[in-house]
């Protein structure tokens, strides 16, 4: 009886998130569209849109949808099917409409993000693009005629660090440990990182963790999904993000500025950020962040890793992979004794 | 005294259709300058600080007299309240628009009609240089609507009455 209770009622809080997923995912997503794209995916049932991962629009080539792990074509009549050349062709007006719509009617404003590749739009969603590239005294001013855009829907996994944090808040200390996460691309790194902040941020009553003030450097918009410097994710009531700032010059900005005991950034790896870490680490502050890498034994080969991890800078490691899904834990490590704590 | 009546009508109205025309002669040429005048604004927005299309035309909407400012915040409104519109779209609805209560000519609108296919969708400079391609055309359509003025505006403003008391006095 209580377990059919239980059951029943997570179920309705599952139906209620996907709902207010639909229609966030309508309200952001879809306006953006171009009219005739917009109809043709607006149509799609809602465990589809559950599912969506990337919309893919090619001018002259077919609409393709990334729906879990498979690609999909969208027919001109709104049913979805594997055969890809039979899917929806994107026109050059559909491309015309859809840069105009994303861009709130301001391509002319957003030469920097045209110079990245990428643009983060309200929800932080981010939009991929490639066409031809303008240079100016030898570098890429901004992007002309645009071909080519991925729509890379954002999804918050509130809870993803659940499993991980009793591992990384020290007992009986204010301060958790510094923690890498190591995960090679696709495996759900950004939104395990973005969820131990949140719960840095928040506190986590159940380990008796009160909650302390964490700086984001974001680099790419990523982690915390800044729209007009307001981040479109839950990353904490205590966060502030520095968005779109390279890392090394963000991690001594905000120790100055914001005074954080926890810094989070993503994707280490340069010897620029390696002399920043050893000012958060002399500012006695707690560093959070990731790696692109399978395994410790990888890092070791890259040299500016390496005297990262020979310093024994980091207290934990956390490894993913995509063995039971993105996301999946593979281990949690003490960096001094090198023993495996889960997984 | 119906007859009277019946005169004093005929001269009236048709002194009425005439002070029409003339007014159309009169507000062409500011209209022009206006329209001059927001496209400059429009093009120091999007040149220099790169403000979004929707904030953009805010702007402009409030430093120009009517009609054209009607035609600015008219944008302004469709692109904040209607999701999905393209700024081209919302331009050309706005257009209709100002072509009922303005003095425009069709050769006038026609020149904002092609300005509107590319605002907000191309980059910094080829927005530039669209707006000065449409401010260029329109400063040479306010020229013509001077001379035009000069001629018709005080011609018109009597030939109405004129024309009024001829049909009375052939009616006679």
């Amino acid at each position: 009886m209580s377990i059919g209770l239980f059951t029943s009622s997570s179920q309705t809080i599952r139906s209620v998130k996907a709902k207010i997923f639909l229609s966030r995912f309508q309200e952001q997503v879809l306006s953006m569209l171009a009219p005739e794209i917009r109809q043709l995916v607006g149509q799609l049932p809602e465990r589809v849109v559950d599912e969506l991962e990337e919309i893919r629009l090619r001018q002259s080539r077919p609409l393709i949808l990334r729906v879990g792990q498979h690609d999909l074509g969208l027919l001109p009549d709104g049913r979805l099917s594997p055969d890809l050349e039979r899917s929806y062709r994107v026109s050059a007006e559909d491309m015309h409409k859809t840069l105009q719509l994303l861009s709130n009617s301001s391509v002319y404003a957003l030469e920097e993000e045209f110079r990245n590749g990428y643009i983060t739009v309200r929800g932080g969603h981010r939009i991929g693009l490639v066409g031809r590239v303008v240079m100016d005294k030898g570098r890429i001013k901004t992007l002309k005629h645009i071909a080519g855009l991925n729509f890379r829907i954002a999804r918050q996994v509130i809870g993803a660090a659940d499993p991980v944090m009793p591992f990384l808040l020290s007992p009986g200390e204010a301060r958790p440990y510094h923690t890498l996460i190591i995960s090679p691309p696709q495996c759900g790194k950004t939104t395990l990182l973005r969820d131990i902040i949140r719960q840095m941020s928040n506190g986590v009553p159940r380990l008796n963790f009160p909650g302390v003030n964490v700086a984001v450097v974001d680099e790419r918009s990523e982690i915390a999904g800044c729209y007009e410097g307001v981040p479109q994710h839950d990353v904490g009531i205590r966060t502030d993000v520095l968005d779109n700032c390279p890392k090394a010059e963000g991690m001594v900005m905000v120790i100055r500025s914001m005074s954080p005991q926890i810094i989070a950034t993503d994707e280490i790896g340069r010897a620029q950020d390696v002399s920043a870490i050893e000012d958060i680490l002399s500012a006695g502050i707690t560093l959070v962040t990731t790696v692109h890498g399978r395994s410790l034994a990888e890092l070791e080969q890259r040299p500016a890793l390496r005297s990262l991890l020979g310093q024994r800078i980091f207290e934990r490691y956390v490894i993913l992979s995509r063995r039971r899904g993105a996301g999946t834990v593979e281990a949690v490590i003490d960096a001094k004794s090198l023993k495996t704590l889960s997984g | 005294m119906l007859k009277v009546l019946g005169a004093a009508l005929v001269v009236v109205a048709s002194g009425m259709i005439g002070l029409t025309i003339s007014r159309e002669y009169q507000q062409r040429p500011g209209q022009l300058r206006d329209l001059q005048a927001a496209l400059q604004l429009l093009d120091t927005e999007i040149g220099y600080a790169s403000t979004p299309l929707p904030d953009a035309v805010v702007k402009v909407g409030k430093c120009v007299g009517p009609p054209v400012a009607g035609l600015f915040s008219e944008v302004a409104q469709l692109l904040r309240t209607r999701k999905g519109y393209t700024a081209t779209e919302a331009w050309q609805e706005a257009l209709k628009k100002l072509q009922l209560n303005s003095a425009l000519r069709p050769a006038d609108l026609e020149i904002l009609f092609t300005f509107g296919h590319t605002l907000g969708g191309t980059n910094k400079e080829e927005q530039r240089k669209s707006i000065q391609l449409a401010y260029q055309q329109l400063k040479q359509q306010q020229g013509q609507a001077e001379e035009e003025r000069a001629r018709n505006e005080t011609l018109w403003r009597y030939a109405g009455f004129l024309v009024g008391m001829l049909l009375v006095i052939l009616i006679y």
